[in-house]
């Protein structure tokens, strides 16, 4: 017999709590106590570390500090993100074998393509993008990720109902030169929200009712609404939020912000001059962030954000084929820029 | 060199299969711990990895590190209670050498067992683990590595 799955919104909390809720569902999951449950979530303003991140190296912790900002860290992957009371959280919580077979990026996709489905009844066009995000025409309108532990899965995204960039570029460490207006513009370049796309802020219900819909339609769930969430999930919540206020939790990556410096290169090609912005891992090499920029022009115009998502976590020897295959696979027209270029401003910006 | 479905399973290693771990006892009594090509696989390219820090006590079957891909966070779990002695700085530093070298410099940690003897029981190694990986796959609905 099909399960049933409980839908429930637990309402506007503060992060500890909406995160040692995630932990004591995914506990109870794990020991067979829960059936199947569809979340949604509220989050009084904070800045959301994924698990492995540091917080002195993604976050203004002093603006963060000042302005009454919770930090708190997910138990799911991926980077880091301010949440506040406009933004609508959404996640699914099961046992793994209640979701198609596959791989983490099959299975990404899979949960994603029932999101977009259910986003695209608010009559925008968004369509998957990997590895996890939601895009509407280039621009980044939910992200998501997840944690896989033993037989139990938690998978969570974001929906930006409504976006302060200024506020979140004050908060997050992004790769620009200067807080000022071209660097809003260039955020506002990659991320959207549905009243961007809209051109009025829907309202909660209607987006929880498409999210819904989604989910009905690309699984076939059968999925009911419920006042709460079950009594077993709130019996081990005081153990998980002690968990979650511990120093310990939110210290679990404590690297130092030096080893996350700001990188930037300048090229001048035949195609136009091209500017790497980078967040460059120095203990890794890696590339964590990175914006290009630049008078150079470019086919399709989401070729560059495209790019940018493929080099995000891209180990520096790798970067090569990483540009390579973007060329290849993206049909792009760069008028004058090569994929070398773009290799060599960003060798030049971690030199 | 064992090989189910095209993934690598050396037969003279350890293994937890349900969670998807090798396991190998080292001449000091120490073992070392990994996750097998079957993991990797299924999880991607790992881009982080925060393993237990050295003198933790780790219960069997619970998170001896965590390692992210594509944005999943995954717990390693331990197949035998015990305290770690090593963490693996190259990993740290490259985590993508779990899936370039699984069962070698891609190790995840290193750990003093508490009851070797007991925990050991639980474990299978040779055909037995080709026999119950083959039936996970299937179980999994896994094509291959």
């Amino acid at each position: 017999m099909q399960k049933v799955w409980t839908v429930v919104d637990t309402g506007l909390r503060p992060a500890d709590e909406n995160i040692a809720i995630d932990q004591a569902i995914l506990r109870t999951t794990g020991e067979g106590l829960t059936g199947p449950v569809f979340r949604f979530l509220h989050f009084q303003e904070c800045a959301l570390l994924g698990y492995h991140q540091s917080a002195a190296q993604e976050l203004d912790l002093d603006f963060c500090r000042e302005q009454g900002i919770e930090v708190q860290r997910r138990m799911t992957g991926g980077g880091a993100i301010i949440f506040d009371p406009t933004h609508l959280g959404w996640e699914i919580v099961c046992p793994r074998d209640l979701l198609p077979a596959g791989d983490m990026t099959r299975l990404s996709e899979e949960i994603c393509e029932a999101a977009v489905l259910g986003l695209s009844a608010l009559g925008v066009r968004a369509q998957f993008r990997p590895r996890n995000d939601i895009e509407v025409e280039g621009r980044k309108l939910s992200g998501t990720g997840g944690i896989l532990d033993g037989k139990a899965l938690l998978f969570q995204g974001t929906v930006l109902v409504e976006l302060d960039i200024p506020r979140m570029l004050r908060v997050l460490r992004v790769p620009a030169e200067k807080l000022d207006a071209h660097a809003i513009a260039s955020v506002a370049e990659r991320v959207t929200s549905l009243r961007t796309l809209l051109g009025k802020t829907p309202a909660v219900e209607e987006v929880q009712s498409a999210l819904l819909s989604g989910f009905r339609e690309h699984f076939g769930w059968r999925m009911d609404w419920s006042a709460s969430l079950p009594d077993a999930v709130w019996d081990r919540f005081p153990e998980a939020l002690k968990t979650i206020r511990s120093a310990e939790w939110l210290g679990v990556q404590d690297r130092p912000r030096e080893e996350l410096p700001f990188r930037q290169a300048v090229l001048r090609t035949p195609g136009g001059t091209l500017r790497a912005n980078i967040l460059w891992d120095t203990f890794g090499k890696r590339i964590k962030q990175l914006h290009f920029s630049g008078d150079y022009f470019i086919q399709p115009r989401r070729a560059v954000v495209d790019l940018e998502a493929a080099l995000r976590n891209a180990h520096i020897q790798d970067v090569d084929g990483v540009v390579q295959a973007w060329f290849e696979r993206g049909q792009i027209d760069a008028f004058g820029l090569e994929p070398c270029h773009f290799v060599q401003v960003l060798r030049q910006a971690v030199a | 060199m064992g090989t189910v479905r095209g993934c690598e399973i050396p037969e003279d290693l350890m293994y937890n299969v349900d969670n998807n771990v090798w396991l190998r006892r080292e001449d000091d009594g120490s073992v070392t711990i990994g996750m097998t090509s079957y993991a990797c696989a299924l999880a991607g390219q790992i881009v982080s990895y925060t393993p237990k820090g050295v003198g933790k006590d780790i219960k069997k079957d619970k998170s001896a590190a965590t390692v992210e891909s594509g944005k999943w966070v995954g717990p390693l779990k331990s197949p035998v209670s015990g305290s770690v002695v090593a963490t693996n700085e190259e990993v740290a530093k490259e985590p993508g050498l779990i899936n370039k070298d699984p069962y070698g410099s891609g190790w995840v940690a290193r750990l003093n067992p508490a009851d070797y003897a007991a925990d050991a029981t639980e474990l299978k190694t040779g055909g037995d683990a080709l026999a119950a990986f083959e039936e996970k796959m299937n179980t999994d609905g896994f094509g291959g590595c």
